[in-house]
């Protein structure tokens, strides 16, 4: 059989066959959910979440709209109404304050969606990553010289130090999201929180973004993220955990939460796991138009998966040597795909 | 020039202008916040809303001051409030809550028609009639303001600018929202004798939306909107004088008018700009696009 084919096998066999890191579950813990029911106005939205991250880790939770995705993330930053059930918090002791969202001084990093702000806000890059350090800063307005050079040494670690004095309105999308990400870095969090970072970006971006994201998870940072993108993004962390209907489906690697079963269950709609090699990619079938089409990704996922096969994001090696997997292509009889 | 000279012989124009000075600097530095967070219809709400407060604290017999900062207090943590609700928009929520609010005022003024010219001064401002106390209220409002702006300046910037990320940093939302509801009251009251309920909101609005045509950043526009509203408030007194013109009024036009001034030079400014980028497009293509860079960027 040709290698670079996807193959029908067993689950358990093939799952064998990858070689996507188990998450690392070896950190101490930070943060345990148990049993926990959340949601807004009394209504819970998360039912009965057991679920334990650990130092060190890269997650992402993944589901469809409305599935609690969101709920989950303000849950983990304390947003939301607890109705049942218990958080524990394992914050490392330190000097000094620090950018506390949950009730146990966990110390957490927010970097919300691109979108929730106002571009054309008069602010420069450098006034608001200091807004990250509003507490540790002091009561009065203006910054202190440790404050400036702290701000420098996190752009400088993200590359945009030469945008320190550039008004936010003249950023790129992928410039914006580490100015995001540059904020939430700066009170030296315990846990860093980003909700769809990848969301209505280009490639081009997305694709850095995702690099910067494990080059900090490599560094250390445990880092949760949510995504609706199953190939470029899902696909390629350590950890996932699929919710659907405000339960956790599934919690593991890639390849044990991406299952045809679980994703019909957490998205109510049949698709289609490919495998290849460490790679695996989810398509669902368009009934109107008759072509295989990318799942959760937006256009041009499928382009950048199959030219993403020397990619590495967070120390996962990334998509196979098979290039042009296409969203217009519907496997054949013969080849797959395979159902797992 | 002693024409020129001739307000500042009357005590009664040196309190004006100093009142009105003061009221610039305070409208204009709360308005900063107020235009950011797109509340820019509360301010006209909020002056009718404590119309209505100064109203009930009169016929209750309390203290003017003391009424109509907790009325007014009250009808922006209610907006905020409403305004959090999926179903009610901010604008709705103001809407509904000022009118309200100011009918108070209104059905009980025509219940007592006695004290109907008093509240015609808080409609359309009084500046020339105000005492040596009004305008050690005014100075008092101002200090308040500005202390309190000081201490809560980095949490009032983050929440303006990202309320969710302000939150989950730790950033208290509700005292946030308590300070900035105290402030905006107060200046409105300490306002109202100067220009009036009805034109206070220009007073908000018009020097931090011009201040914001000329930088993008936060710091710069905080100055440059206060010294224009200070500026404006004395004179615009000072002109008054002399075109015999309602003083507050003349505030508002000359605010006005040095908005239409900026708008149109920096639109100016613009197309020479861009102009400038297109003609070095067809030259060098990298200098063609600094230019550009240039054009949109400052």
């Amino acid at each position: 059989m040709d290698p670079s084919q996807p193959r029908a096998a067993p689950a358990d066999a093939r799952l064998a066959q990858h070689s996507f890191p188990r998450p690392r579950r070896d950190g101490p813990p930070l943060l345990e959910f148990d049993a926990v029911s959340a949601g807004y106005d009394g209504v819970a939205i998360l039912r009965n979440v057991d679920l334990e991250l650990r130092r060190g880790e890269f997650v992402g939770i993944v589901g469809p709209s409305g599935s609690g995705k969101t709920t989950l993330l303000r849950t983990l930053l304390g947003q939301t109404q607890r109705l049942a059930g218990e958080v524990r918090e394992h914050a490392v002791s330190r000097g000094g304050g620090g950018s506390r969202a949950g009730q146990g001084g966990l110390r957490v990093g927010y970097v919300p969606q691109v979108e929730s702000v106002d571009w054309n806000f008069p602010i420069t890059v450098e006034q608001v990553v200091l807004l990250g350090r509003w507490r540790e800063s002091g009561w009065r307005p203006w910054s202190s010289r440790r404050d400036r050079a702290l701000v420098r040494e996190v752009l400088e670690r993200l590359s945009i130090d030469e945008l320190a004095k550039r008004p936010i309105r003249a950023l790129s999308g992928g410039q914006q999201q580490r100015v995001f990400i540059a904020r939430a870095l700066i009170g030296e969090p315990d846990i860093v929180l980003l909700d769809e970072p990848t969301s209505g970006v280009d490639i081009k971006t997305r694709h850095d973004v995702m690099h910067l994201l494990g080059d900090l998870h490599r560094a250390g940072t445990t880092i949760v993220l949510t995504t609706h993108d199953l190939n470029a993004v899902a696909s390629h962390l350590p950890r996932l955990v699929c919710i659907g209907e405000g339960r956790i489906m599934a919690d593991g690697t890639p390849p044990e939460v991406l299952t045809a079963e679980v994703l019909r269950e957490a998205y109510g709609a049949e698709m289609v796991v490919l495998r290849h090699g460490r790679s695996v990619y989810v398509v669902e079938h368009d009934e109107e138009s008759g072509v295989w089409e990318d799942a959760g990704g937006e256009e041009g996922a499928a382009a950048f998966v199959a030219s993403e096969a020397d990619g590495d994001l967070a120390g996962t090696p990334a998509l196979g040597s098979r290039r042009g997997t296409g969203t217009e292509r519907a496997p054949s009889e013969e080849e797959g795909p395979s159902r797992v | 020039m002693s024409e020129l000279l001739e307000p500042f012989e009357f005590a009664f124009m040196r309190r004006a202008m100093l009142a009105a000075t003061l009221v610039g600097v305070l409208t204009a530095s709360v308005g900063v916040f107020v235009v950011l967070r797109r509340l820019s219809y509360i301010g006209h709400g909020l002056a009718h809303s404590i119309f209505g407060g100064a109203v009930v604290s009169f016929v209750a017999g309390i203290n003017f001051y003391v009424g109509a900062t907790i009325w007014g207090a009250f009808s922006v943590l209610l907006i905020n409030g409403a305004s959090r609700r999926r179903q009610i928009s901010g604008d709705a929520a103001i809407g509904i809550i000022t009118t309200a609010a100011f009918a108070v005022g209104v059905a009980l003024i025509s219940r007592e028609r006695t004290f109907t010219r008093d509240f015609e001064a808080a409609l359309f401002g009084e500046v020339l009639g105000i005492s040596n106390s009004d305008v050690w209220v005014i100075g008092g409002t101002m200090l308040l303001v500005a202390g309190l702006l000081f201490v809560w300046w980095k949490q009032l910037l983050f929440v303006t600018f990202d309320r969710d990320v302000a939150g989950a940093s730790g950033v208290s939302l509700v005292w946030v929202e308590v300070v900035f509801s105290l402030v905006l009251a107060a200046t409105v009251i300490a306002s109202l004798q100067v220009l009036g309920v009805t034109l206070i909101a220009a007073a908000l609005v018009i020097p931090p939306v011009t201040a914001r045509l000329l930088t993008d950043s936060f710091p710069r526009l905080f100055v440059l909107a206060t010294v224009t509203g200070g500026l404006t408030g004395f004179l615009g007194i000072y002109l008054s004088w002399f075109v015999d013109v309602s003083s507050g009024a003349t505030v508002v036009l000359l605010q006005a008018a040095i908005f239409a001034l900026v708008l149109g030079a920096t639109s100016v400014r613009s197309r020479l700009r861009e102009r400038e980028a297109r003609r070095r497009a067809q030259g060098d293509p990298a200098e063609a696009l600094a230019g550009i860079e240039r054009s949109l960027f400052g």
